[in-house]
């Protein structure tokens, strides 16, 4: 679960029906309340572009095709005075887009300061169902040892990726022409990211035990421990 | 008026009483055992007869809803059809008259419940089958951004020594892992999934490759014919063979 994208999207909410609460009050037209809030809802309704955010996506409303709909339902009937009561409703269904869009754009930069991305605390939080599995043939026989991870973990350092030195070196070093040895031979499984934080991603571990390189579906984050948290055996 | 009020009340819980029976028979009612080989046969052979099927081999359950039966066509070629318990009967959903191994995603979300299954010419004389779980390594950068793709390849072992022409095998765990933290990876590539169901696909595979007895460990020579005939399901995927040169 995205925490802050949760929270927002509720406040959002509330928002919207005060606003619905003001308008209510200030006219006198008193329109019955669930068409009241279907015309909010289907004045929401729009034709709107995607623009990327942050590695993200964010809502642009462009035409507010609810709001044509409902024109076009209720501006002939009882000669516009339909059209008149619910004009406003529609009009703050259309609104609300921009309500929707700005607090994605919060709920971005609020999601990038509690949960930054090149922390590692971010997508290893709670190890305590932590292991390894092998996931390449030139994995040894390790097991992982949580109580050194968990003590490592604080003092990882970010570090930057080589991936065309990396995917060539495989070629490089293998020893017989059928073995390559994988760089990240394990996965890390069984962990928990950051309460709320809703990142899913793969963590693979370097061959020495020391690396770690976390997959999200944006980009590719690498640290390094000075200790190994591998260890022999069960 | 009173009697009126009653008959409506009579008549509205008489509606729902059917539908809540018919809606039980059809979806929550225990499958029925599978009928029997011979109507098995027949039903295929119904629908296709190209199928050629002589005999049956017999009816594996993999759970109660859903079964692959292997057989035998005149031409000797070694096959699987697979059958689904749906809407209150056994539904025929697919066939492969030249099996090579394949995957059943069951349940597509869940890779505890993918099985492999195969059946094999015994001229072959097999000794194991090695199934494989495969992503190949890549990288790529992209505005000065670092992208690595380790490659991946686990496996599992079946033996076929001493036993029928035909088998399962359920997915191992460490490949469900990988597979659901792969399968979550993907779907979270895409932020909005509300307004588009398009997921990029999964960038792993499934490969296989036989050993036999005497120590033979290319593609399997049996049957002679490869005319095989099959029709398509999206949750039964035919798997690779993986050359030897493939594999790290």
């Amino acid at each position: 679960m995205n925490a802050t994208a949760t929270a927002l999207n509720i406040i959002t909410w509330i928002v919207i029906l005060l606003a619905i609460r003001m308008i209510y009050r200030k006219q006198e037209w008193r329109p019955k309340l669930w068409k009241m809030l279907i015309v909010v809802f289907v004045g929401l309704f729009s034709f709107s572009i995607n623009l990327p955010f942050f590695d993200q996506q964010v809502k642009l409303a462009i035409l507010p095709l609810g709001v044509w709909i409902l024109y076009g339902l209720y501006s002939r009937k009882n000669e516009g005075e339909s059209w008149e009561k619910y004009r406003k409703y529609a009009w703050l269904g259309f609104l609300a887009n921009y309500l929707f869009l700005a607090m994605s754009i919060l709920s971005i930069l609020l999601h990038a300061g509690i949960y930054p991305k090149n922390d590692i605390g971010t997508y290893i939080s709670e190890i305590n169902g932590a292991h390894i599995i092998k996931t390449h043939p030139s994995a040894a026989n390790l097991t992982l040892d949580r109580h050194l991870l968990m003590s490592q973990i604080d003092n990882m350092k970010y570090e930057p990726i080589y991936s065309d030195e990396w995917y060539r070196e495989t070629f490089e070093t293998s020893a017989e022409e059928n073995r390559k040895d994988e760089r990240f031979p394990y996965q890390l499984t069984g962990i928990n990211s950051k309460w709320g934080s809703g990142v899913h991603s793969l963590i693979l571990v370097e061959r020495d035990g020391k690396g770690i390189l976390i997959t999200t579906g944006q980009e590719q984050f690498y640290f390094r421990s000075d200790q190994s948290f591998l260890k022999e055996g069960k | 008026m009173l009697k009126k009020k009653k008959l409506f009340l009579l008549i509205a819980v008489l509606i729902i009483l059917g539908i809540g029976t018919i809606g039980y028979w059809l979806f929550l009612a225990p499958p029925d055992n599978f009928p029997n080989k011979k109507a098995a046969i027949n039903e295929i052979m119904d629908k296709f007869p190209e199928a050629n099927i002589k005999d049956m081999q017999d009816i594996i359950y993999l759970d109660k809803k859903h079964v692959y039966i292997p057989f035998i066509t005149k031409n000797d070629s070694y096959g699987l059809s697979f059958w689904q318990w749906q809407k209150h009967e056994w539904q025929f959903i697919s066939i492969d008259t030249g099996a090579t191994p394949r995957i059943w995603k069951i349940d597509p979300e869940n890779p505890a419940s993918h099985f492999i299954v195969w059946n094999f010419h015994p001229e072959n004389n097999l000794h194991y089958l090695t199934f494989y779980l495969i992503k190949d390594r890549g990288y790529s950068i992209n505005e000065g951004k670092h992208n690595y793709q380790p490659s991946v390849q686990m496996d599992i072992k079946a033996e076929l020594e001493g036993k029928t022409s035909f088998g399962h095998t359920r997915i191992p765990l460490d490949w469900c892992e990988f597979m659901l933290s792969e399968n979550k990876l993907m779907a979270s590539i895409n932020p909005d999934p509300l307004f588009s169901n398009f997921f990029p696909p999964a960038q792993y595979y499934f490969g296989w490759r036989s050993v036999a007895k005497d120590g033979y460990d290319d593609y399997p020579p049996f049957p002679k014919n490869t005319n095989g005939f099959g029709t398509g399901d999206s949750l039964i995927e035919q798997i690779r063979y993986i050359d030897k040169q493939e594999l790290e």
